[in-house]
């Protein structure tokens, strides 16, 4: 079977510096594959593993600056090829920065198709940084194929079918799809594998290819605009600055539980 | 797969390493545990740039560096008073030094290593040195074994591989020093304007004083730029590691709060903190080179712990490069001689005076205060001239601090001959 796993290189949120009431600077925060997506890749390479066929990885930037995000999306791939991805395709574009879902769903259509035939794509639930969860849909609607989200497992048989089991609030629902199709999984799927040695040194000579949208036929600049982000700010978080000054720690323990009290927070 | 050479660990010294073997033609293996390199190591502190000067000819361009140091300020602090001697350059003397932040110097150079060929792997721990008939073969990291003529130790001041190839003896439990940091973040401009200092230039500031409370140890900041590294180093032999952590950082607000480093920090918001426990010096206890293997940098013991400062990315890079040399040369065993007789060795026999001179107990408790009271008492005008001379009041100070003269006069000579 021959999968697609799609990977995001999310913000590395932790990374993230903001003065409370400002935007974060985004251009400074480095970017990392968005854990989720590790999942989607680590069951691509077990079902490679298991029925046979091939993964290939594929990802669209959407972070700024590109000269500075491309090295981080090359060790990124690295990282993906290690867990066992045959091969990574690589969208980068500044008319790519900053675009929304609708236009990074399209894009990935384009490639997939580019390189294709696949007989399934596999993405994770949503990425860490927006948790907008909204490309895999809006792919499957750009290939004109069918969508099962939150997999926590995948079963291929044989046949033009899989298996997919979702748990849905208190039970658990099991869904038989036709392939090509669209699964987007969740953290509880599986244990993403952490390469080794050996496994890092080999994915050095496997295949990354890297596409511009004219590559793949795209229009440029201003498409896929339609959802504009108006603004990003971080939250201003205020401090009491309480500060307890006792002579014992039994009467500091006193006063604080006083001052819990107070505030209502026991 | 195969390598000409495996080094264990990117920091200076794994990647100057790295890096030269590479220039020399050799196909070389860099493996790092961080997930970056760098990214385990947050020190921001002042390297001297000899020897980088050395390994990157044209680094001014291109490292990450944030200040060039011009400044050097050694201070006194007692109470809430306070002396500094500052010597400024006027113009800027190459190999002083930068201040610079880990993190990002170091990812640099491990970019420079592989632009030169280098194979870099981040992420992954080697656990072994493997060992056959008494000659290092390669390494070992989980299930994968990587053979290769020459093997690099570069892991860092703990040498845990360095000792299980041979090199090292085991690590002694004596006098450790713990080191507690904070990074303040400040407007360019407002350092420049608080440390008169002009754009890129930078200050290395050094202070002893009655804040570590009469242990051993003292406090330093250091401009970057746009942020400002403060912090304190104790000896604290006497007590476990986690009593010892707790004190220096009561002794890093101590600091922090004296009057003229709060002038300096004012405003500054904090980014980051860290602790660690500051490398002994080893320099003779480790055995540089063995068949097949070297050890540069830490892992060496090439770390020289001034109580207040340690020293040792000048000596990584220098090392890292020798050992590269030797390794190119088809002769590994030549490395500890090269080492011996180079700027690191003769840096190092020089040393043991300096470091026998800055445990001198005087130096934490009187001096501080008899420096301090004797040049503040020189500038008292009072309604009456009292008329003691310079040397009357250091006399009269000295005594109030219980050091006599001759003693004092003997740590004076001491402190000529160390430096
Ligand atoms: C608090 C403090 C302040 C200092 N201040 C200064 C200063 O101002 N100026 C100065 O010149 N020096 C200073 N030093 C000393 C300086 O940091 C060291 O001498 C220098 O970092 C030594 O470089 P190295 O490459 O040998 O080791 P390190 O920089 O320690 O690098 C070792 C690398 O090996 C990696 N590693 C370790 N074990 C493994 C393993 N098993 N497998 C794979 N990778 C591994 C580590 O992750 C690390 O990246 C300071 C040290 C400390 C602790």
């Amino acid at each position: 079977m021959d999968v697609a796993a799609l990977v995001k290189l999310a913000l590395d949120v932790e990374g993230l510096r903001a003065e409370p009431g400002e935007a974060p600077r985004v251009d400074q925060a480095p970017t990392k594959v968005s854990e989720i997506d590790l999942n989607a890749v680590e069951e691509a390479v077990s079902i490679r593993e298991r029925v046979g066929g091939s993964v290939t990885a594929f990802s669209v930037l959407n972070w700024g600056p590109l000269s500075r995000r491309m090295r981080e999306a090359r060790e990124a791939a690295k990282r993906v090829l290690a867990m066992g991805a045959d091969r990574f395709v690589l969208v980068a574009d500044e008319a790519a920065v900053g675009a929304d879902t609708g236009f990074t769903a399209a894009a990935l259509a384009a490639a997939l198709r580019a390189r294709g035939p696949f007989d399934l794509v596999l993405a994770g639930e949503g990425t860490e940084d927006s948790f907008g969860g909204l490309v895999p849909g809006r792919l499957a609607q750009e290939l004109g194929w069918p969508y099962v989200p939150y997999a926590d497992g995948v079963e291929v048989g044989g046949g033009g079918s899989v298996r997919v089991r979702r748990a849905v609030g208190d039970f658990e629902e099991v869904v038989e799809v036709d392939l090509p199709a669209v699964i987007s999984v969740t953290q509880e799927i599986n244990k993403p594998r952490i390469p080794t040695l050996m496994q890092i040194l080999q994915a050095g000579k496997k295949p990354l290819e890297v596409l511009s949208l004219s590559d793949l036929g795209l229009p440029g600049p201003g498409a896929g605009r339609g959802v504009r982000v108006s603004s990003v700010v971080s939250p201003r978080v205020e401090r009491r600055g309480v500060v307890i000054e006792a002579e014992s720690p039994r009467e500091a323990a006193e006063r604080l539980v006083e001052e819990l009290r107070r505030a209502g927070v026991i | 797969m195969s390598f000409d050479a495996v080094v264990v660990g990117a920091g200076p010294a794994g990647s100057a390493a790295a890096l030269q073997m590479a220039r020399r033609g050799m196909s070389v293996l860099l493996v790092e545990r961080g997930e970056r390199p760098g990214t385990k190591n947050v020190f921001g502190g002042r390297m001297y740039s000899w020897a980088l000067e050395k390994l990157v000819p044209g680094f001014r361009g291109e490292a990450p560096l944030e200040r060039e140091v011009t400044r050097e300020v050694l201070g006194f602090l007692w109470r809430d008073s306070w002396v500094e001697f500052q010597v400024g350059r006027g113009e800027r003397a190459a190999g002083q030094g930068y201040t610079l932040l880990r993190p990002r110097f170091d990812s640099w150079l491990a970019e420079v290593a592989e632009g030169e060929g280098v194979t870099l792997v981040s992420g992954i721990r080697v656990d072994a040195p493997v060992v056959e008939g008494g000659r290092v073969t390669g390494i070992a990291a989980g299930p994968d074994r990587i053979a290769a003529p020459v093997t690099i130790l570069a892991e860092g001041a703990l040498g845990l591989l360095a000792e299980a190839a041979g090199l090292r003896p085991p690590t002694r439990a004596r006098d450790f020093a713990v080191g507690v940091k904070e990074v303040l973040e400040l407007p360019e401009e407002k350092i420049e304007d608080r440390f008169g200092l002009s754009s890129g230039e930078g200050s290395a500031q050094l202070y002893l004083g009655d804040f570590t409370g009469g242990i051993p140890g003292g406090g330093f900041v250091y401009t970057n730029r746009d942020t400002i590294s403060v912090g304190v180093t104790l000896r604290l032999g006497a007590y476990s590691a986690g009593e010892a952590r707790a004190r220096t950082w009561e002794v890093l607000e101590r600091f922090k709060s004296h009057p003229r480093i709060a002038s300096y920090l004012r405003g500054g918001r904090l980014v980051e903190y860290s602790a660690h426990s500051l490398p002994e010096t080893q320099y003779g206890r480790v055995r540089a080179a063995g068949p097949g293997v070297a050890a540069v940098g830490d892992a060496a013991g090439l770390a020289a712990n001034l109580g207040i400062t340690v020293r040792g990315m000048d000596f990584a890079l220098e090392s890292g490069r020798l050992a590269a040399e030797a390794a190119a040369s088809g002769d590994l065993l030549s490395y500890p001689r090269a080492l011996r007789e180079g700027p690191v060795g003769r840096t190092f026999e020089r040393f043991g005076a300096a470091a026998r001179f800055m445990e001198n107990p005087r130096l934490y408790s009187s001096y501080p205060r008899v420096i301090v009271a004797a040049a503040s008492r020189s500038f008292d005008v009072r309604e009456e001239v009292r008329g003691e001379g310079l040397i009357g009041i250091a006399r009269s100070e000295l005594g109030a601090a219980g050091v006599s003269t001759v003693r004092a006069l003997l740590d004076v000579l001491a402190a000529a001959r160390s430096m």
